[in-house]
């Protein structure tokens, strides 16, 4: 008898039980099939693996077994009746029968009693044809119900329609608990519940109020696991159910999930998030799943537009003369002021393609390295901070890493509004007993939230970072928590020396700092020891971290601590930033900053600079060019004078707004590529509408360094793919750059950058995505890094002298105001302020302590006057406690609320990342009458 | 050249020689900073201005700046 290939195995297919993780080994047999399974399989899984699929209904293998439906029932030799297959583990030399009449009599029987209490409108369910239910009856062979629908049913039961969505049938449900499981195991909320018994058991949102009143975060966890139309998409119901489908990837966070677009032509339908995507496993958030209606929104520009002045109307043209104008002006500045005179940003969100062939221009078309990318004003002090002590600019794990870390170090991060999918998987690892240290101003939601409580809260005050890591070192060094062995194999040792001497100063101690951090040092010591002595420690932070005037040396702390308690090279450790944007790593990677190409090789390496003068024909500078705050400073002298921004709205997201207003007026030429119509493109001279992710052919790449292709869902709306413009534009500028298609662009990059020197789309295609380091040396890719020895050789160990920050409070501006983003919006907007997320979000408000908010007389819903050293913005205040006293708190997804009116120009020592975090500023009253 | 207001170049100058973490060698580790990371026309608008208004920038700061 021979044994079934498990490489033969589909994974797309659903296997009823999810997949165990054991390395010992047993043999079954299913109809006659023999099979080899990890030892904890169950036979529902096994029958699955061999194609004797078993009938099934609240099984799905994204959960674990229920074993409430009893239609997956089988016969074992040797064992009496008809057991669970999906809660029945196999067991070496089990036999056991899949298909029998007593298992077709007994199967035929329990459908008999589900559609007796379920609409038989099959053909005009939105569901019909993508009904598991339907399917099942199929399958058992149903023909005819005894029991008649005129008992005691749920067929009248109400439809709750109230998110915006997805709609709640409860005529259709089963009560299969699919759903409910959905949200505790995957999505980790726990808004769902089966209430009531027996017969008036139903499924219950926060026990009994509408989804859109509920705890319900919108994942769709629910909605993907429900095998009838119950939770069924609203865009389904409307449209149909799709007929085809593409692979492709989120343009929201940097968790960079893998979703399966569906559609009926070229009509999304919905998408689907792909259970095989490496970073998501098949889990979505409430923007990638549902938030991509901007993609179509009427405010979409799809034709190039110009104007002489900012003064005057818009002007539609045609492609060529947009492009040439552009460059007409551009060579005109040039001509005028010399050749460092016009530059470039590139975006975040956008495809590695588009980004390499901006910069490329920017370097080869207009000739000078003036090229810049938002990455400066949120992960820049990452790239810095990590390629000194590391030797390369990214994180060091996958995501999936986390499952083995057993003490999570959660810093400036707020993972369940900002990277909810990741956050699902960290809670995970949490409720199965992993512990939590969060160190943040706010009590964030994981702080305390169901069935987690972090071990520790270090509530900081804002701009105190570098103390608190400082400290924790200390504690490490002092009381001899050192993983010596790690250090000396792996560790440059004078640096380590210099270090460690450096951190044992008893200034650098918890209690020494206790007043500047408001962090008590008995609690940052426990912490310190619990991360320290934990076999698996691993650190994740975000913006919390770098926007930060010392951000780049807080990254440095946290390697400093990773590599002195050897959390670095293996599983469940390292150090990893969760990106902001879905393109952040990547749009670093390919060469968009000033001072370095492609793969962080300086601009001044004579063999990197070679490779791109060979194959390009250029003559590139070797020194840097100008950063983003340099190009508006520029401007506003007079010597800097155009500009091409892609797809990034500089005047809504950079700091201190008037002063990036007054650096874009001053500008004789400033191109704005994107969907829409920012506040940028109020000072452009020339528009270049822009593609969404939804019609890109390219690659995105994740906070965990993997490369995920992005597919054309559906035709370009504008007839060019945005790197064509660009290159349209180089040709008009007079250098020569042509491609026929993304794949070529990927194909030089691979060229000319010894990390992505294996990847082609033809590879993605085949292995689904890739994490760089991707090359001869590692032809798989590289999910976890420095794993024998670290990039640059050995760890580099830097001090790290905790400098204040000079934004401080004074008796004017008492309060210091932090930013951050929440679960329905995005950055500035752009995207989900043209869905119906905003229906989560209508406005950004300010959190404000009560203390503070009573000695101002603030109440809730108060309109409040928020005045900082550089301007004033107005918005609605809320009182809570989730920000201590003395912190207040807002959000910047909308223009009008200002968030960065009042931000300051201060920022990181090392990159210039603005310091976002730390603003301080008086709230009162506001005197003047707000419309609304 | 005068890029840009030299007062901010001042202050990001000075803000990187209080944080680089060479505290031993910390002019030449500032020089070598401004010259990685910097673009030449800032590093001559600085000089320039330092020129006249010494008293500006930190000792670690002038050192720099006659290094680069």
């Amino acid at each position: 008898m021979s044994i079934f290939p498990l490489d033969r195995i589909d994974t797309s297919r659903d296997f009823g039980t999810p997949a165990v993780d054991s390395s010992e080994m047993l043999t079954v047999t299913i109809d006659g099939q023999s099979v080899e399974i990890p030892a904890g399989t169950s036979v529902m899984r096994a029958a699955a693996i061999v194609g004797s699929s078993v009938p099934k209904l609240c099984a799905t293998d994204s959960l674990d077994a229920f074993g409430s439906c009893r239609l997956c029932v089988v016969e074992i030799d040797g064992r009496r009746g008809t057991p669970a297959s999906c809660t029945t583990p196999c067991e070496p030399g089990m036999s056991v029968t899949t298909q029998s009449p007593r298992l077709d009599k007994l199967r035929k029987g329990v459908m008999e009693l589900y559609i007796s209490d379920h609409p038989l409108d099959c053909l005009t369910c939105p569901a019909n044809g993508d009904c598991e239910l339907q399917d099942m009856a199929g399958i058992v062979g149903l023909r005819d119900v005894r029991y008649k629908q005129i008992g005691k049913n749920h067929l009248d039961a109400p439809t709750d329609d109230s998110n915006p969505y997805f709609s709640f049938d409860e005529s259709k449900c089963i009560a299969c608990s699919r759903c409910v499981r959905a949200c505790d195991e995957i999505q980790g909320t726990f808004a769902l519940t089966i209430s009531g018994r027996g017969f008036d058991s139903k499924v219950s949102a926060s026990e009994g109020l509408k989804f859109i009143d509920s705890e319900c975060v919108s994942c769709g966890a629910c909605v993907q696991a429900c095998p009838t139309s119950t939770l069924q998409e609203k865009t389904v119901i409307e449209l149909g159910v799709p007929t085809r489908e593409v692979k492709t990837t989120c343009a929201y966070c940097g968790v960079g999930c893998s979703f399966v677009a569906e559609l009926r032509g070229n009509e999304l339908v919905r998408m689907v998030p792909d259970k095989d995507g490496g970073a998501n496993a098949g889990h979505s958030c409430v923007k990638g799943r549902f938030a991509w209606g901007y993609a179509s929104h009427v405010d979409r520009i799809t034709s190039p537009m110009i104007r002489e002045a900012i003064t005057d109307d818009w002007k539609e043209v045609s492609w060529d003369e947009a492009i040439g104008f552009a460059a007409n002006r551009l060579k005109a500045l040039q001509a005028e002021s010399g050749i460092d005179s016009i530059g470039g940003i590139t975006s975040s969100r956008c495809t590695n393609e588009e980004v390499f062939v901006v910069q490329k221009m920017v370097r080869a078309a207009f000739g000078n390295n003036n090229v810049d990318t938002c990455a400066r004003v949120c992960h820049s002090p990452t790239g810095y901070g990590l390629k000194q002590t590391f030797g390369e600019s990214a994180g060091t794990q996958d995501f999936k890493s986390v499952e083995q870390s057993d003490v999570i170090l959660l810093i400036g991060a707020n993972p369940t509004d900002a990277h909810p999918v990741f956050a699902s998987r960290m809670k995970q690892v949490l409720r199965k007993g992993a512990q939590l240290i969060v160190v943040d101003p706010r009590r964030i939601d994981l702080v305390k939230t169901a069935h987690i409580r972090a071990a520790h809260h270090l509530q900081l005050l804002p701009g105190t970072n570098v103390a608190i890591v400082n400290a924790m070192g200390h504690v490490v060094v002092t009381e001899g928590l050192v993983d010596k062995g790690f250090v000396l194999d792996r560790c440059d040792m004078v640096s380590f020396n210099a270090w460690q001497d450096f951190i044992a100063l008893p200034e650098n101690s918890p209690e020494a700092l206790e007043s500047s951090t408001g962090v008590s040092a008995e609690e940052l010591r426990a912490a310190a020891r619990l991360y320290a002595s934990a076999p698996n420690g691993s650190i994740y932070y975000g913006l919390g971290v770098t926007e930060h005037s010392q951000g780049s040396t807080m990254v440095m702390a946290m390697a400093n601590l990773a590599m002195a308690t050897g959390n670095i090279g293996r599983e469940g450790v390292g150090v990893n930033p969760l990106r902001g944007q879905n393109n952040v790593q990547g749009s670093c990677d390919m060469g968009s900053f000033p001072h370095e190409f492609s793969g962080y090789r300086h601009v001044s390496d004579d063999s990197a600079r070679e490779i791109f003068n060979q194959l390009w024909g250029t003559s590139i500078s070797a020194v840097p060019g100008l950063r983003i705050p340099n190009m508006f400073d520029s401007a506003i002298a007079k010597t800097f004078r155009g500009i091409y921004i892609q797809g990034e709205d500089i005047a809504q997201s950079d700091p201190n707004i008037s002063h990036v207003v007054a650096a874009l007026t001053a500008m004789d030429t400033v191109i704005v590529q994107d969907l829409f119509l920012n506040e940028t493109a109020k000072y452009a001279h020339v528009f270049l509408p822009g593609t969404s992710f939804l019609e890109k052919d390219g690659t995105f790449t994740n906070a965990e360094r993997r490369i995920n292709r992005v597919r054309p869902v559906m035709p370009s709306q504008t007839g060019m793919s945005e790197w064509e413009v660009t290159c349209a534009l180089s040709q008009a500028m007079g250098y020569d750059m042509h491609y026929d298609n993304g794949s070529q662009i990927m194909d030089e990059i691979a060229a000319t950058t010894p990390t992505f020197a294996g990847v082609s789309f033809a590879k993605l295609d085949r292995e689904g995505s890739l994490q760089w380091p991707c090359n001869d040396s590692a032809p798989n890719g590289t999910p976890i890094m420095h794993v024998k020895k670290f990039v640059r050789g050995e760890g580099q160990f830097i001090t790290t002298p905790y400098v204040p920050t000079d934004e401080k409070t004074t008796r004017k501006f008492p309060l210091l105001l932090t930013t951050g983003r929440i679960l329905s919006q995005y950055n500035v907007g752009a995207q989900t302020r043209r869905t119906d997320n905003v229906i989560w979000h209508e406005e950004d408000v300010l959190d404000i302590h009560e203390a503070d908010a009573l000695e101002r007389g603030i109440s809730e819903g108060t309109w409040v006057e928020v005045s900082s050293r550089v301007g004033a913005t107005r918005l609605r205040a809320r009182v809570t406690d989730k920000v201590p006293a003395g912190v207040v708190y807002t959000t910047f997804h909308y223009p009008v609320s200002g968030a960065n009116v009042i931000t300051t120009d201060n920022s990181d020592w090392a990159t210039n990342c603005p310091e976002y975090k730390v603003t301080a500023v008086q709230v009162q009253p506001s005197t003047m009458v707000v419309i609304a | 050249m005068n890029q840009q207001d030299p007062k901010t170049l001042v202050k990001m100058a000075n803000q990187i020689a209080l944080n680089i973490p060479d505290r031993v060698n910390t002019s030449q580790a500032v020089g070598a900073h401004l010259v990685k990371y910097w673009a030449p026309s800032l590093i001559a608008t600085l000089q320039d201005y330092v020129v006249s208004h010494p008293n500006e920038v930190s000792e670690e700061v002038r050192a720099a700046l006659t290094t680069v």
